[in-house]
This record gives structure tokens, sequence and C-alpha cells, in this order.
């Protein structure tokens, strides 16, 4: 699961309606493919995995500011369709606590639908021709790049205005234009675009900060999964090894 | 994630607010949503938040608790300002009020409302599938719970809680999550097995009390009203 969650007002209304317009379409595709299960077993089991997504964010990692998901591995072990489902579900208890907002829980559930069934096809296809533990590690690290990416661009391609993404350059190339024209601004505008400069500086640690604290993130999440899938492989293979040579 | 302890709240205090219906509890917090996410003006953004505030105070959300709820949204659209997406201070903190009322209004909810009441209310409006999923994962949550503050125990007396080996605490906890997880798939096959015996058909039944109002509805009813009216009436970017 990527390690940020959009919050409310974040995204306009009409995208958040859309958001969940295609969440309630997945969601329709993925109850209709899990038709053929036991209907008694079916809730159990989305219960479950559920239940098990919002108890690896309860486990502490000591001072590190993260909490764990694995949902590529709770996908692997359930499938994909049980895992959208089950990330519909985790998503709306979380927004419930302010983990997400509750007006992007269809968008947030569609980015974090992307983790369960890209990490499940990764590992899937790596599963054949790699060791497990390996296929899990590279499966995670694809997917929650992926996902990051896709949470990023979303927020970005929801704002068109560009004066909203990007004031700053477009304001500093307003300055230049407007140098040519009024030399008597000159002072001010080289205030002006010192403060500009000082803002760039600003944002670009401020992303720096942000992408070290995600790919640190993701290393972790990627490593403490290739752990349990070792686990798993020595004590309950049959839990990973029946989805790692398995056609979605 | 302090779900336990929303839960211990809604369940164990008492109060105005656990007196009301949920549907007069979710029309307030709805108004306070809503208002706040299509707001411009700072004085909606400051002040229903702050009613919301003192609502959860009252209920009896220690503050401390409060800050704790309040560091997510805050941290998560923080990391948004700092990408640079709103670089604009006031956008920022439009941003920033947002995400605080809305976690506000939810945490009302949720301190006021017993998680079964509301799952209860949503299954008048979601699928099937979804509302009995619901149940059963918050039935088998506080179960795994136990099981995984249990392990994490037995882990620290053995003395496998320190971070000084990084890897070995990884492998540790791992290994926890890991016998979590396979205590969790017997259990899931023996509840489904439970479940079948007592005639469970993939539907969860529930009282549908909601539909009931009382005089103590009045209040958030009352209280969403005004909200409403402050959102209509608001002038974008000032005061009334």
């Amino acid at each position: 699961m990527s390690h940020l969650h959009l919050t409310d007002g974040m995204i306009t209304p009409v995208w958040c309606a859309l958001g969940y317009v295609i969440a309630a379409a997945v969601l329709a595709l993925c109850v209709y493919k899990i038709r053929g299960t036991d209907s008694v077993k079916r809730a159990p089991l989305i219960g479950l995995i559920s239940a098990l997504m919002l108890l690896t964010m309860s486990v502490p990692l000591g001072f590190l500011p993260f909490h764990l998901n694995l949902t590529v591995l709770l996908a692997v072990i359930a499938g994909p369709y049980v895992g959208f489902i089950a990330v519909l579900v985790v998503n709306f208890i979380l927004s419930l606590i302010g983990h997400g907002g509750i007006t992007v829980v269809g968008i947030n559930s569609l980015i974090i639908g992307i983790e369960v069934f890209l990490g499940y096809a990764l590992f899937s296809l790596l599963g054949r021709k790699c060791n497990v533990a390996v296929s899990a590690l590279a499966a995670v690290v694809v997917t929650l790049l992926v996902s990051t990416s896709a949470m990023v661009g979303t927020v970005l391609f929801t704002n068109t205005n560009p004066a909203v993404i990007l004031p700053h350059e477009h304001y500093a190339g307003e300055l230049h234009g407007e140098e040519e024209v009024e030399s008597g601004l000159h002072d001010e505008d080289e205030s002006l675009a010192q403060a500009a400069a000082e803002v760039k500086l600003f944002s670009l640690s401020g992303i720096v900060a942000i992408a070290v604290i995600l790919l640190f993130g993701i290393i972790l999440e990627a490593a403490v999964t290739m752990f349990v899938v070792s686990f798993l492989k020595r004590t309950r293979p049959d839990l990973i090894l029946k989805n790692a040579h398995r056609r979605m | 994630m302090d779900i336990a302890f929303i839960d211990y709240l809604a369940n164990t205090k008492a109060g105005a607010m656990r007196k009301c219906g949920i549907a007069s509890k979710l029309f307030l917090c709805l108004s306070c949503l809503s208002v706040c996410l299509c707001a411009r003006s700072l004085t909606v953004l400051i002040s229903v938040p702050a009613l919301l505030l003192v609502f959860n105070l009252i209920s009896g959300m220690p503050p401390c608790r409060l800050m704790h709820f309040l560091f997510y949204p805050v941290f998560f659209s923080l990391a948004f300002v700092f990408m640079r997406l709103f670089s604009d201070p006031y956008d920022a903190a439009v941003i920033l009020l947002k995400a605080t009322a809305s976690v506000l209004s939810m945490v009302l909810l949720l301190i006021t409302t017993p998680f079964t009441d509301l799952f209860s209310f949503l299954g008048a409006f979601l699928p099937k599938v979804i509302v009995s999923s619901l149940f059963f994962a918050y039935r088998i949550f506080f179960m795994l719970l136990q099981k995984l503050s249990d392990s994490l125990k037995n882990m620290r007396l053995r003395g496998k809680f320190g971070l000084s080996h990084s890897v070995f605490y990884l492998k540790s906890i791992a290994g926890v999550l890991g016998s979590v997880f396979i205590s969790a798939v017997d259990m899931s096959e023996r509840m489904s097995v439970i479940y079948a015996i007592r005639g469970f058909n993939g539907r969860i039944y529930t009282k549908n009390s909601w539909r009931r109002f009382s005089a103590y509805d009045i209040l958030p009813v009352l209280t969403g009203i005004a909200v409403i009216c402050l959102g209509i009436f608001a002038r974008p970017g000032g005061a009334l």
C-alpha cells in the first residue's frame, strides 16, 4: 500500500465522484469474479484479509514514522479480486479515523488497487522463474513505486490549473518580461527573483525529503514482505506457492 | 491505529451525543464535512473545526489522542504541500483545514457510535458482501490484535525487540506476522464452518434501530443546520 493517502479537500468533488464510480465498477467486476466462491466463505475471507491489512499497520517499527501494509503479500495469499474488495473495506475504515479522506475513498482504493493487481501479476510472473522471496521483493518494490507515482500523478492531473501547480516558474517568467520593459523596477524584481529562488530551493529540499522517506518506506516494506514470504515458504508453502504458478 | 481505543470510547462512555440516533449524528458530521470541503472562507474553515473540536472534547476524547488522530491528515497534507503541488500558502492552509475538519467530524461520529451500529446503518445502502466483510473485519481484527500483542510481548521478553540489529529485528517482526497470518487463515476456515452450522448464508442481518428518533437528536440536527447556514452565507476569503 502506498504510504501517502490522499486527504479530503485535495481533489475536486467531480474527480471524487468519478473515483467512486470507477471504484464501484471495479468492485462489481471483483464481486462477479469471485461469485464461484462459496458465499459462506466469501465474507469471512474478505474480512480476514481486511483485518490483516489493518493489523499490519499496528505493528510498531520503533522510532520510524511508518506502518506496514503488506498489500501485495495479502493479494498473493487471497487473490487480486478478494484483495481489491479488502482494500476498499480497509480504506473505508481508515477514512473514518482520518487516514485518508472519506470523499477520496474511491480514488485511494483505485490507486492501492494497482498494488493488488500489479503485485499479484508480477509475483505470479516472477515466481515461475525466480525464488519466491526474491519475486516478492521485486514485486513489492516495483508495485510501490508505481502506486506512489500514480498517487502523485492523480493530484497533479486533477489540479489542472497551471497557476496552482507551478505558480513560481510562471511568475518568474513574467518577472523577466517586465524587467526588459520597466528598468525602474529592477531592484524590486531582483529581490522577488531571489525570494522565488529561495522558495524553489525550499520546495526542492521538501521533494527530496519526501522522496527519501518514501524510498525508505518502500525498502522497509519490501524487506518485511520478503522475510514473511520466506517464513511462509518454510512453514505453510501452500499459502503462497499455489498462487506463484497460477494465472490471473 | 487506535481502533481499539475508539471502540472503547464508543461503547463505554456516556453523554448526550451517544444517546442521539446515528442518522442525526451522520447528518451533523456530513454537514460539517460538506460545508468545509466546499468552503473557501477562512471563517468557515476555522469555526467549523473549532466547533467539532469542542464536540469531540465534550464527548470524552482526550486531547493527546485527538492530536494523534490529527497528525495523519496534517502529515499527508504537508507531504503534498512540500511536493509543491499546492505552493500558495493560502491554498496550503485551506487544504490543511479541510483535512482537519474531515478528521474531526469522522472521529466525532466514531467515538459516539459503536462500529456495529454504523455498519448496520450502512447495510441499508451498501452491497451485502461489503457490509458482511466490514462486520467480519471488525470481529477478526480484535481477535488478531490480541494474538499480535501477545506475540510481540513474547518477542520483547526474548530480547528480539532491539533496534541495534535492524535486519534481525525485521526478520523477527516478519516471523511474528507470518505466524499471525497462518493462524488467521486457519481461524477463517474454522469460522466459516461455525457460521455455516449456525445458518449463515453470506449475509449478516441487523436491527435497524437507526430509524428511531428522540429528543437528543435535536442538538446535532440544529447544529448541522447552523453549519449549513454558515457555509451558505460566508463570503470567500473573509468574514460573514
